[in-house]
């Protein structure tokens, strides 16, 4: 499994004071941001009021909340497929191993491979306990009893698996649930400098030349400084591998 | 920044519906993959079931074109792939026609890309994931599609949305 690209970021505990400031000005950041980075400046103030990529109830439950969706083939195994669903979002540097999925949420990979838009297999995992110990039990590719928003425990849970531990609950299959470094980047400072209007809006701090480009372009790859990663943000990953055939039932 | 062609996005879409393995369900001859689509859902207690409180599949889709006003993000959360057609549509038009101001020659193709929000891999194919790549005949990097952990997905989806880069925009370009 290719689990090794993220790596987990930030062992190290910093000033709780400090990372609280920190967690909601990089939560205002990634959508305020996200959101400006698509907008002209005479809507910046519409940017403000549709920023938030979350409901109140989801945001309050950082457990339901999914943050990227990822998929593809196993750099291992040809045959296979690599699913990955990330969750909870902004779980700081010291956090990743005290943070853990929501007991009570149905975690569900849903699948079409029939073109109608219509689940024709799901992949179903939920999770027990809280601590150290957490287990993580899936089911699946089965086809669901029910297809559309209200869904059921379509098969026993078998063999589970312990959090932040890799383990095959049937032959061919092979998964992780655990603390990720949150692999979404964007590279915010950058954007302030081809976009110095912006700035002031987002971080509260004037600039000198707000409507003077500082820059044209993004930074090369080598130069590029992601905000998620400098402040070193993580988030939980549930990460499936099996064969791609297994999706093609 | 990856320039992506619009105008041949709806051809090789419409190109790679139909190819596949077939098998037999319900008396039906079904054709299954080898292009997929792929979604993630949270979902809570209620009752016996379970019910949806949380969906994502493409990156940016629903977070950028979705206003809060009248709960459109909300509501997108919590339908399925199959009400994209009525909802998101819906959002992403009035989103190109109010902000970036695109044609509707070309809104029309941004939304047989976007519609429905699920992640499609053309399963059959070898070479290396990209977002958007089943949906641009690999234009964004990769036919297998997918979406790798290191995609640029905020330069790819400023390609859809603009059909330019941001320098560009500055200046000409933009259609």
């Amino acid at each position: 499994m290719q689990i090794a690209i993220q790596r987990l970021s930030g062992s190290q505990m910093g000033d709780p004071r400090e990372l609280v400031t920190l967690k909601h000005l990089v939560k205002k950041l990634v959508a305020v941001g996200v959101a400006a980075l698509i907008l002209p400046a005479v809507l910046i103030t519409r940017a403000y009021s549709s920023d938030h990529a979350d409901t109140p109830n989801i945001a309050a439950n950082p457990g339901q909340d999914i943050t990227d969706v990822f998929m593809f083939p196993s750099p291992t195994n040809a045959n296979n497929v690599v699913l990955v669903m990330n969750v909870h979002p902004l779980i700081g540097p010291g956090e990743g191993t005290s943070t853990y999925f929501d007991p009570n949420v149905l975690y569900q990979f849903k699948i079409d491979n029939t073109g109608d838009a219509v689940e024709d297999l799901v992949i179903q995992a939920k999770f027990t306990g809280t601590g150290a110990t957490q287990k993580v039990a899936i089911s699946g590719p089965i086809r669901p009893s029910t297809t559309g928003n209200s869904n059921k425990i379509e098969h026993a849970f078998g063999t589970t698996g312990v959090y932040n531990t890799t383990f095959s609950p049937t032959a061919g299959m092979t998964v992780f649930a655990g603390p990720r470094e949150d692999p979404f980047f964007f590279d915010l400072d950058q954007f302030f400098t081809i976009f110095p209007d912006r700035a002031t809006p987002i971080t509260g701090t004037p600039v000198a030349n707000p409507n003077q480009p500082q820059s044209t372009t993004f930074r090369s790859l080598a130069t590029a400084q992601d905000f998620l990663s400098v402040h070193q943000f993580n988030v939980l990953s549930i990460v499936v591998e099996l064969p791609k055939a297994s999706l093609l039932k | 920044m990856k320039n992506t062609h619009l105008i041949s996005l709806l051809a090789i879409s419409v190109a790679l519906v139909g190819c596949g393995g077939s098998s037999s369900h319900h008396g039906t001859t079904v054709t299954r993959g080898p292009v997929i689509g792929l979604w993630t859902t949270t979902s809570v207690p209620n009752g016996s079931n379970y019910m949806q409180v949380d969906r994502l599949a493409r990156p940016a889709v629903n977070e950028l074109f979705a206003t809060v006003a009248n709960n459109r993000h909300q509501i997108n959360d919590q339908d399925n792939p199959t009400d994209d057609a009525a909802n998101l549509k819906n959002d992403i038009e009035s989103f190109l026609t109010d902000v970036p101001g695109r044609s509707t020659a070309t809104k029309t193709v941004i939304e047989s890309v976007l519609i429905p929000d699920v992640l499609k891999a053309d399963l059959s194919k070898t070479d290396s994931a990209a977002y958007l790549g089943t949906e641009t005949g690999g234009a964004t990097g990769g036919k297998f599609g997918g979406r790798k952990l290191k995609d640029d997905v905020i330069d790819i989806s400023l390609g859809i949305v603009f059909g330019n880069t941001v320098s560009a925009r500055a200046g000409s370009g933009r259609r």
